[in-house]
């Protein structure tokens, strides 16, 4: 979906690089992109749709390569759903849908039956007709995603879908985040602040800092699975003497509102259970401790700029 | 029987649709459209229309029937088929020309800026010369378009009445279509140059109103102090009207030729220089 | 320590808070404040921090109505919703004003000034103006100011809205050690990962009212009309065989790696369950329940509730 070697793009009058040093190849799916504010998260963005070029490497976007006659086009492909409030108030879902359809090339007519089936598709139904202005939060997130949809481009970008959202808000729109890349087949790149989301939803991920990638992969190999490592939870809270107990079982590393971070001295998981036995407590959590993805961060962004490679 | 699910077709064609300029401009006319103010300014033009013709149609009765012949001295003293009366037949709507561009055009660019579309508009096939056209497009097109009856039905009746010796010239339109497109194309890029300075619509008109009002206050100023009857082609109203009184060629137009070229050749580089350093991609994507 | 008795916030005819009754024990620790957006979290907040009277009902805090009370507001430390700040104002001497609203007196400024500093790690930076800080800065600034006074309960107001991954994770482990030593937090936030990383203790708002409060897994237990999901990791035939011997099995799904149950009283059935994987009966690698999380809880409160 995505090639970079070595890319390296700068604005026209600044003396350093906005990004440099960009290798990082991605495969069509749902990639989290995490960064700190500034860290050139937009910078790629307009590398991506073809508004700066990049000034040495080479790169590709759907096959594309970037800084091309081609890549002016690609913009035609690329769906986005910008962070910030970007919708026409006193215009309704529809006539804007069909608008954004028709500025990326679809005709008048073609424009508006997509409208209508994009809005379906994000679950607008007859507030469609209304002037966003009247909009809930929620509504509005679901325009943006119809507007960066209704060209069916084959790569959309999608920056803090789940901005002001409420649980239940937030859990439709990763749901639909999902449904682009499982229905309709286009590859997603979403950025976003919030840890649990990326988790949810992404299949790889890039980490960005200060123009560098620091981290970029597939989840799995980024967050990989520590040896020994057992999450423990008891159906009641331990009494003193059996948490001192747990020692038996293995090194606590933490305990936080009653889940135990253990590393545990033997191999077999099932001693957690034959332990608890023992102790007279019940298990109602036993899990392998995978790297969080919040470890993945920290790790990236303050120890060595480690590279993992595409897959 | 198939089940057909509620998915998405496959992709459409991109290649098929309009350019991107049309489409910003179709986009602009149909907000027109459904804004109130659309409707005021279609009555209030179509009224002074109307007055035109009127103007005409009774001039011709007063000429040919006997019975009202005593009115004709009267009548006369109206319709003076000078070149001054060709030029006058586009000023009347000068005012409420001024007063429509600022409040349609005002909003133009600084709508976009306040809803924070500009942006999002750069991120499809579009360039910053395809927004800028549409919207300097739009702008001019409007005033000249309202214009267009006004000299042509004019033009059309007199023909109709009283063929080549009616009270407007037969070649009229070939001078004052010209001289149209000049004075719209001085209002468009004011509008859009000023509208993108704002950063909401209301601002937006109130930019434009406060820039040819303060053109024309410090054009009067000027004058005032020097005495060069020159300085008035900063003026962008009295441009406006100067245009169509040169080209069918007054006696005394409001602003001489040489000025008029100069002061409307300085305003439109001003005001679209203003507008393309206002919409360039990199102050809109963040 | 808080208390609410019928407590009730009304603007104008808008409803804010429903008539709430609560309390929360002395002990120290942070306690999440959890709503969708217009649940009442601000309200219950304002309420809480003295900035408006409840329109019904009593509000205490330490023992006494908050409301236009030095007593009470002496020991509170506020940090709003929102990033609104002077911009060009350098960030000790808003502090210093802020030291100063607070009753501080002058000879104590600068050291309760460093400390708080000190606390939330900006004690190099606090020369900055507002407008050159990021808004991860910022808000641990406004955090200090807080807690400039020494308040035994500091109130937050969605602090981590619009905070970068890492700025978030300062501001929780900042967080964490003020409660560690001893200060009361309440949390607001409608991003249940948030306080589910920083928290098992919730207070759950929804359109106007109180719908539970506790500990995430003791608020699990009172739902008992859903059915708790249990995935087993292990070889899948033969856990599926134990688990449709048992009673309190309401669904079975068989998966690749192991085993999805639902079970209606978890009480009974995970003891046995434990017994038999201890007495190397059935296989079992991983015991991961699937709905104990805030995102379940939550997702059950507020449908039963809808």
């Amino acid at each position: 979906m995505i090639a970079f070697e070595n890319l390296e793009v700068r604005y026209p009058q600044a003396t350093t690089p906005a990004l440099r040093g960009l290798t990082l190849s991605l495969e069509r799916g749902i990639v989290g992109l995490l960064g700190p504010n500034g860290s050139g998260k937009s910078t790629l963005l307009k590398t991506w749709l073809g508004l700066l070029t990049p000034s040495a490497g080479t790169g590709t976007v759907l096959g594309v390569p970037l800084g091309s006659e081609a890549a002016r086009r690609l913009r035609g492909r690329i769906g986005y759903m910008p962070e910030y409030d970007a919708l026409i108030e006193d215009a309704s879902a529809y006539e804007q849908v069909a608008f954004w359809g028709e500025l990326s090339g679809l005709a008048p007519d073609a424009a508006r039956d997509r409208a209508h089936e994009v809005l379906y598709f994000v679950g607008l139904d007859e507030a469609r007709y209304r002037p966003v202005s009247g909009y809930s939060t929620g509504m509005r997130q679901r325009v943006k995603l119809a507007q960066a949809l209704v060209h069916s481009p084959a790569l959309v970008f999608l920056d803090e879908p789940t901005n002001g959202l409420d649980p239940d808000g937030r859990r439709r729109m990763l749901d639909l985040v999902l449904r682009v890349h499982a229905e309709l087949g286009a590859g997603v790149i979403l950025a976003s602040h919030l840890l649990g989301d990326v988790e949810r939803v992404a299949d790889q991920l890039v980490i960005l800092d200060q123009g560098q990638i620091k981290a970029a992969g597939s989840m799995a190999g980024l967050r990989r699975a520590l040896a020994r490592r057992v999450e423990l939870r008891f159906l009641d809270t331990l009494m003193p003497e059996q948490e001192a107990a747990l020692a038996e079982l293995g090194t606590v590393l933490e305990a936080r509102n009653g889940l135990y971070d253990l590393e545990l001295t033997t191999a077999d998981p099932a001693a957690a259970f034959r332990w608890a036995q023992a102790q007279g407590a019940t298990l109602i959590q036993l899990t392998p401790r995978h790297d969080r993805l919040d470890e993945v961060l920290l790790r990236a962004l303050h120890g060595d700029a480690t590279s993992m490679g595409g897959n | 029987m198939p089940i057909y699910a509620p998915t998405l077709p496959p992709a459409p064609d991109l290649s098929l649709g309009q350019p991107p300029v049309l489409v910003l401009m179709r986009f602009d006319l149909a907000r027109l459209w459904r804004q109130k103010i659309g409707r005021f300014f279609g009555f209030g033009f179509l009224a002074l229309l109307l007055f035109k013709v009127a103007r005409i149609y009774v001039g011709h009765l007063l000429q040919t029937n006997v019975a009202l012949r005593p009115m004709k001295d009267f009548a006369q003293s109206i319709l003076t088929q000078g070149a001054s009366f060709q030029a006058d037949l586009l000023s009347p709507a000068s005012f409420l020309l001024w007063f429509l561009v600022a409040l349609v055009g005002g909003g133009l660019v600084a709508r976009d800026t306040l809803y924070r579309v500009r942006p999002l508009i750069y991120a499809h096939p579009v360039s910053p010369r395809d927004y800028l056209l549409a919207k300097l497009g739009f702008a001019t097109a409007l005033p000249f378009l309202i214009l267009l009856p006004f000299v042509l039905l004019p033009w059309l009746m007199s023909l109709l009445l009283a063929g080549l010796d009616g009270p407007v010239w037969a070649t009229a339109p070939l001078r004052l279509l010209p001289a149209m497109a000049i004075s719209s194309a001085l209002m468009g890029s004011l509008a859009v140059g000023a509208s993108s300075l704002a950063a909401t619509p209301r601002a937006g008109v109130s930019w434009v109103l406060g820039s040819v009002l303060g053109a024309g206050a410090l054009a009067g100023l000027l004058r005032g102090m020097t005495g060069i009857a020159a300085v008035d082609a900063l003026n962008p109203v009295l441009l406006a009207e100067a245009w169509p009184q040169l080209l069918v060629g007054v006696e005394h137009p409001l602003v001489a030729w040489l000025p008029a070229l100069l002061g409307t050749a300085l305003h439109l580089a001003l005001w679209t220089t203003l507008a393309v350093r206002r919409t360039r991609p990199s102050e809109a994507i963040l | 320590m808080i208390s609410l008795d019928r407590a009730s916030l009304r603007y104008g005819p808008i409803l804010g808070l429903s008539p709430t009754s609560f309390e929360l024990p002395e002990a120290g620790g942070i306690t999440g404040l959890l709503g969708p957006n217009g649940a009442g979290k601000s309200s219950l907040i304002q309420l809480l921090s003295g900035l408006l009277p409840p329109s019904g009902g009593e509000v205490r805090v330490f023992g006494q109505a908050p409301f236009r009370n030095p007593a009470v507001l002496a020991r509170l430390g506020l940090v709003p919703e929102g990033d609104r700040m002077p911009s060009g104002l350098r960030a000790d001497r808003w502090l210093r004003m802020m030291g100063q609203l607070a009753g501080i007196p002058a000879a104590d400024l600068p050291a309760a000034q460093a400390r708080a500093l000190a606390i939330v790690g900006m004690a190099d930076r606090a020369h900055l103006p507002f407008a050159s800080m990021s808004k991860g800065m910022r808000q641990r600034i406004r955090l200090a100011q807080a807690l400039l006074h020494g308040p035994d309960l500091l109130i937050l107001d969605e602090p981590f809205n619009g905070l970068d991954p890492e700025a978030r994770l300062i501001l929780m482990d900042l967080l964490r050690t003020l409660a560690d030593g001893g200060v009361r937090v309440l949390v607001s936030s409608h991003i249940l990962g948030e306080i589910a990383q920083l928290t098992d203790r919730i207070l759950l708002l929804f359109r106007g009212r109180l719908l539970a409060e506790g500990s995430v897994p003791e608020i699990r237990q009172l739902l008992d009309r859903h059915p708790v999901e249990l995935r087993l990791v292990g070889e899948p035939l033969a856990l599926a065989r134990w688990a449709v011997e048992q009673p309190e099995l309401a669904v079975l799904r068989v998966e690749e790696e192991g085993v999805v149950i639902s079970v209606r009283s978890p009480r009974e059935i995970l003891p046995r369950l434990q017994a038999a994987v201890a007495a190397g009966t059935i296989p079992v690698r991983s015991l991961d329940p699937l709905d104990l999380n805030l995102d379940a809880v939550f997702q059950y409160l507020t449908r039963d509730n809808a």
